[in-house]
């Protein structure tokens, strides 16, 4: 079972990588600039028996380590403690947001990758044509338009003079929630989507120059077929974006939350940062953490099941002994390596030469 | 794939082949193209320091206030004078970003992808958690502790995007390393560096200068968003982002003090992309571009 | 016959998105819907009800418990639903509210006679209620942001059937407006404080005496809240009430002009006229008693010498500040405590001599360049001066300052910084820093704490500090600024401070209703009484 195995050692990586982060952040927002003690007690003058109640209520005056393993210990018994800011236990705090934010982001990221990609291949397809640049051209636009312009504009338009949306805020659960969150995936899928589509027309371009795809279709091989393998070939680099844009999307959508006043965790990530609440941004950043961990093990198992070969290297070998360090000795041709495999097997293909494609 | 005409020879023929080249440039290149031509003369050429004194009592003008032709922003500075002194701190940082980034992404993307094994496993992990890393968090700590400053943002930035190069260029190492042609290398017993160095990276070369054209877009925008933690440019300088901050709440009474360095912004990030494209399609075809 | 037509939808695309790019060009400028309006006076009608009223709060609340968060808009909500022993009205003076009568013969011991009301889950409230409320919000664990409204309290105890009486340890002439709801007195049922997991918190809602009763609270979104039919005094005219955080001031205004909200908070400087724009919309604006100025660290060097804090102090063009960059919608400061502050209890004449009597530096650069040339820095010197990234006017009056500054030689670096890093900054050895203060009460003088023992820039002078707690012992409101006022003047003749601006805030009313006597403290009342439906 290599696909368990490997999803097992990632799971474990994953754990590693969630503690190793929870002691990172701890320490970032220890030494961030800041005082908690001030940031509740607000700007006016304190007694020291105030100071003293929070510093005592907080664990301020435990040594740092101390700090740490309190909070750590909470969560391994299942507490993730209690914000700093509003009092309330972190699972309230998250509460809805997580599943608002998840909605947009997910729906962001349907629309980022829906139609980011078709674009992508398009614009390949037709590799220097007017259409190419407008593709390209209006994902560029897309990014480099500031955040707050393209939801503003967005609300004018579609919510202020066609009355197709509402202004703001996320309406009740089900349809409605839907149409109030529209708009913003819009707004986040055209600041992220760009990544799709100039990534998918490169790597469309790029197999499309293959010498495979010539022979296959002087050979009279259907363009339907050549398609789909020139697609499946290109597809890595595409879903590799495509998990950077959800990596992405999770958290990072701060902007987009104030301009459409969606209660999301972006804008209670960087609240918290600011106010130095340790739990609800240790929260935060791990929950961000594991769905990008998921993410990339995800894509990561794609780009083995895509192409026959990655998979011995990434998920068929365990830690250290991977194929690829099996063939740095060059005395000893692995036998495991389908030197001779075709990137589709079905196909008739060209075996590009050491450097094809190159400048040289 | 090579197109280049053998035999002729001498000034005559190589101008022959470079009006040649020139015609097969498109429209939509070849203005943005200029475009970047004309920015680029705005970051070497200092504009009058003088010409956008601020003028507190005058305060935000509407655009076509005499002699403001886009009006003055907030602190009463003229907009079009500070748009184009501001092209320097807009442009330089952002490429730089781009260059640190995906360098940092192919030296550890390649070996990564090529290697595999335990280096993969930690490079990757790298990446995981600079990604999940709140950006914000870092830089505010950056800020904190180190002081802000224009370089000090850059550096930040250069952290904060390499993690997605790293993840692209792997990728496509990963899918290359595994073809024939790069197994035959290892059969022929040519070093790793060398295999990576000249066989790998040409053939991922594409994603890398879309992903580092795409990457000076997004630092563009980047750079004015850090501004506000205390990093980037000082409040008083002449920088497109920080236009487009503060001109957010002139909004509604001189539109353009935000609309036209935001304009800029798309602009120049639409105009690198356009001929960065270009140029890596014809590097591709075998043209010396 | 597929290619044509993938490539029509391509096209389309396209031009989607550079139709996108043009209006994005265009929308900021383009015509906002509604005609150029003048506030006029409206008509009310008194038998009109309204379903719901909506207003759109500038800031967010992530919980709704005042005493925890000290948050204006905490209290702005608070309001909604909860009352104190008295309240204040519009011009700041004390009301009754839960307590019919009060009374106090010496400044050190109040009697609070409660009136018949019922709290939202359908107790009656009684003086045990009120005990438990107060011994809560004075506590300094519990409670910190009201704790500081409390000065040291000798007992609280009900003194018969409907009475409570508050005795002080010492004298005080602010004590009245302390069990307030706009500064430190919540009465909430002495069971529900006990029981409650976290007050204010999504699940905890607030239980009170005030006109509504808070139905729904989602953190960073909105509150709802349902009119309280069993309130004892005048009943709001909205069934139903619902507040929305809106922290984006262009999207405020864009809800503001489609008709969403009835109320807007914070109407921005640069954006009044768009706002005045929409059909039938008043702007509100008041003296919010905020003070803007520098404060200098004696401590630090060059700040050390009077010369070079004078040469600064002279420097500041306060006139172009607040005419020229907030539009005239602020005072020039010359003094600390606003003059509406000081007015409380005595009268806005005192109030105007009092001030009067202040120093002033007023901007003179040939003095600035005189003062700095008898400091041990007679050609200038380079600092820095940090603003907070939730009030942008500070930093272009900064960037207005530091061209001042460079006539004289000295190069002021401005820096934006988060507001919690601003707020931590104080005292930390900066030689120049901004104080933007804000007072929720009246009773509230930024010199409280600005010349009090824990002022935030750390001087020690004792002559200061001793007419500072003097004032605050004080037992009449005119010993109070005859205090303030003296430390104020020591304090600005050696040029600890140099103000700037007293701010104002603006509020947007629509077309369907009308507030009663608007005033700065009109949201700190019990508010949504006073708010009424147009003809």
């Amino acid at each position: 079972m290599p696909v368990a195995r490997f999803l097992l050692r990632r799971l474990a990586a994953l754990t590693a990588l969630l503690v190793a982060l929870s002691f990172i952040v701890f320490s970032l927002l220890h030494v961030a600039p800041g005082n908690l003690v001030k940031n509740l007690l607000g700007p006016r003058p304190a007694t020291p028996e105030a100071v003293a109640a929070i510093r005592e209520r907080y664990h301020l005056d435990e040594p740092f380590l101390a700090q740490y393993a309190h909070w750590l210990g909470g969560v391994l018994r299942g507490d993730l403690g209690v914000s700093a800011r509003s009092g309330t236990d972190i699972t309230t705090v998250l509460g809805d947001r997580v599943g608002l934010t998840l909605l947009l982001a997910g729906l962001a990221a349907l629309l980022a990758i829906g139609v980011g990609v078709p674009l992508g291949i398009r614009a390949a397809q037709r590799t220097g044509s007017l259409t190419d640049r407008l593709i390209t051209g209006s994902a560029v636009v897309g990014v480099s338009a500031p955040g707050f312009a393209v939801g503003l504009l967005l609300l004018y338009v579609f919510a202020v003079m066609l009355g197709w949306f509402p202004i703001y805020g996320t309406g009740e659960p089900g349809l409605d929630r839907l149409r109030h969150l529209a708009l913003p995936a819009v707004a986040l899928a055209l600041g992220t989507g760009a990544m799709v589509v100039k990534v998918t027309r490169t790597a469309v371009a790029r197999e499309l120059q293959q010498d495979y795809v010539t022979f296959a279709r002087s050979r009279g091989v259907p363009e339907r077929v050549v398609r789909r393998t020139y697609l499946r070939n290109a597809s890595v680099p595409v879903v590799t974006s495509a998990g950077l844009v959800v990596a992405g999307l999770v958290g990072g959508s701060v902007l987009v939350e104030s301009v459409f006043a969606i209660p999301g965790l972006g804008v209670l990530l960087a609240d918290s940062i600011t106010y130095k609440d340790v739990p609800v941004v240790q929260a935060i950043t791990l929950l961000v953490a594991a769905t990008i961990g998921v993410t990339t093990a995800l894509v990561d198992l794609y780009t083995a099941v895509a192409d026959p070969r990655v998979r011995r290297a990434t998920v068929g070998h365990g830690r250290g002994r991977g194929a690829v360090g099996a063939v740095a000795d060059p005395t000893l041709p692995d036998a495991s390596l389908p030197t001779s495999a075709l990137p589709d097997g079905s196909l008739p293909g060209g075996m590009p030469g050491p450097g094809a494609g190159g400048a040289a | 794939m090579t197109t280049t005409l053998p035999t002729e020879t001498g000034l005559r023929a190589r101008l022959a082949r470079a009006t040649r080249r020139l015609r097969r440039v498109p429209g939509t290149v070849a203005v943005a193209a200029l475009l970047l031509l004309a920015v680029a003369v705005l970051v070497i050429v200092p504009v009058a320091p003088h010409a956008f004194d601020q003028d507190v009592l005058l305060g935000a003008t509407p655009a076509g206030t005499p002699g403001h032709p886009l009006g003055t922003d907030g602190l009463g500075r003229d907009v079009l004078a500070l748009t184009l002194a501001g092209a320097r701190s807009a442009i330089v940082g952002p490429v730089v970003v781009a260059l640190g980034s995906m360098l940092l992404g192919i030296v550890l993307g390649t070996l990564a992808g090529y290697r595999g094994g335990w280096i993969d496993a930690v490079v990757s992990r790298y990446v995981d958690l600079t990604l999940a890393m709140p950006a914000l968090l870092l830089a505010i700590v950056v800020a904190g502790v180190v002081g802000g400053g224009y370089w000090i943002t850059v550096l930040v930035l250069v952290v904060l995007f390499s993690p997605s190069d790293i993840r692209i260029v792997r990728g496509a190492v990963l899918q290359h390393a595994h073809r024939p042609y790069i197994e035959s290398t290892r059969v022929l017993g040519l070093p790793a560096w060398r295999v990576m160095w000249r066989h790998l990276l040409p053939n991922v070369r594409p994603l890398v200068l879309t992903t580092m054209l795409l990457n000076i877009a997004y630092a563009l925008v980047s750079m004015s968003g850090l501004t506000y933690l205390g990093l980037g440019v000082s409040p008083s300088a002449a920088d497109w982002g920080l236009q487009l901050s503060d001109g957010r709440d002139l909004l509604w009474t001189n539109p353009a003090a935000s609309v036209v360095p935001g304009l800029a912004i798309i602009l120049v990030a639409t105009a690198v992309n356009l001929v960065g494209d270009h140029l890596s399609e014809r590097l591709d075809r075998g043209e010396d571009a | 016959m597929s290619t044509t037509r993938r490539r029509t939808r391509g096209a389309l695309a396209t031009t989607l998105a550079l139709g996108l790019l043009a209006l994005a060009a265009c929308a900021p400028s383009g015509p906002a819907p509604g005609s150029t309006t003048t506030p006029a006076p409206v008509t009310t009608d008194a038998s009109k009800e309204l379903d719901q009223l909506t207003v759109g709060l500038a800031a967010s609340a992530e919980t709704l418990d005042v005493s925890t968060s000290g948050l204006m808009v905490a209290y702005t909500i608070a309001a909604v639903a909860q009352e104190g022993l008295v309240t204040i009205d519009d011009t700041g003076a004390i009301v009754p509210a839960l307590a019919e009568t009060w009374k106090t013969d010496d400044n050190t011991s109040f009697v609070y006679t409660l009136r018949d009301a019922t709290f939202s889950d359908g107790t009656p409230v009684t003086t045990d209620d009120v005990v438990a409320s107060i011994n809560h919000y004075r506590d300094a664990e519990k409670a910190p942001s009201t704790a500081y409204y409390w000065p040291a309290v000798k007992s609280v105890e009900a003194t018969g059937e409907r009475e409570v009486t508050i005795t002080l340890e010492a004298p005080s002439a602010t004590f009245a407006w302390t069990p307030s709801a706009a500064a430190g007195l919540f009465v909430a049922p002495k069971k529900w404080l006990e029981s409650a997991g976290t007050i204010g918190s999504p699940t905890d809602l607030l239980v009170g005496t005030g006109p509504y009763t808070i139905t729904e609270f989602v953190p960073g979104s909105h509150v709802a809240a349902e009119r309280n039919e069993k309130y004892w005094g005048s009943k709001g005219r909205a069934k139903t009430l619902r507040l929305d955080f809106i922290t984006d001031d262009s999207t405020r205004l864009l809800a503001f002009q489609d008709g969403s909200l009835d109320i807007a908070f914070n109407v921005p400087v640069d954006q009044a006229d768009q706002w005045s724009k929409v059909e039938g919309a008043r702007l509100e604006t008041v003296d919010d008693n905020s003070w803007q100025g520098l404060m200098f660290n004696p401590a630090t060097k060059p700040f050390d010498e009077p010369e070079v804090r004078r040469a600064v102090a002279h420097a500041i063009d306060r006139d172009a500040i607040t005419t020229g960059l907030l539009k005239g919608k602020a005072t020039p400061a010359t003094g600390i405590t606003a003059p509406g502050q000081l007015a409380i209890g005595t009268s806005a004449a005192d109030a105007e001599a009092a001030v009067a009597q202040l120093p002033v530096a007023a901007f003179d650069l040939d003095a600035a360049r005189a003062e700095l040339a008898k400091s041990s820095v007679p050609s200038g010197f380079t600092t820095t001066l940090a603003y907070p990234d939730s009030i942008p006017a500070l930093g272009r009056a900064s960037l207005a300052i530091a061209e001042q500054l460079k006539q004289i030689g000295i190069t002021l670096e401005v820096k934006q910084i988060p507001v919690s890093e601003w707020s931590n900054s104080f005292g930390n050895g900066e030689g120049v820093q901004w104080m933007s203060y804000t007072p929720p009460v009246p009773t509230d003088w930024p010199t409280d704490w600005l010349l009090g023992e824990y002022n935030p820039e750390g001087f020690t002078d004792t002559k200061i500090i001793g007419l500072q707690a003097e004032s605050a012992a004080a037992t009449t409101p005119a010993e109070r600024l005859a205090k303030v006022t003296e430390a104020t003047k020591l304090a600005l003749e050696q040029q600890l401070f140099a103000p700037v601006y007293w701010g104002t805030s603006t509020t947007a009313v629509g077309k369907r209703v009308a507030t009663e006597g608007f005033s700065q403290y009109f949201f700190q009342t019990p508010w949504p009484t006073r708010v009424v439906p147009t003809a």
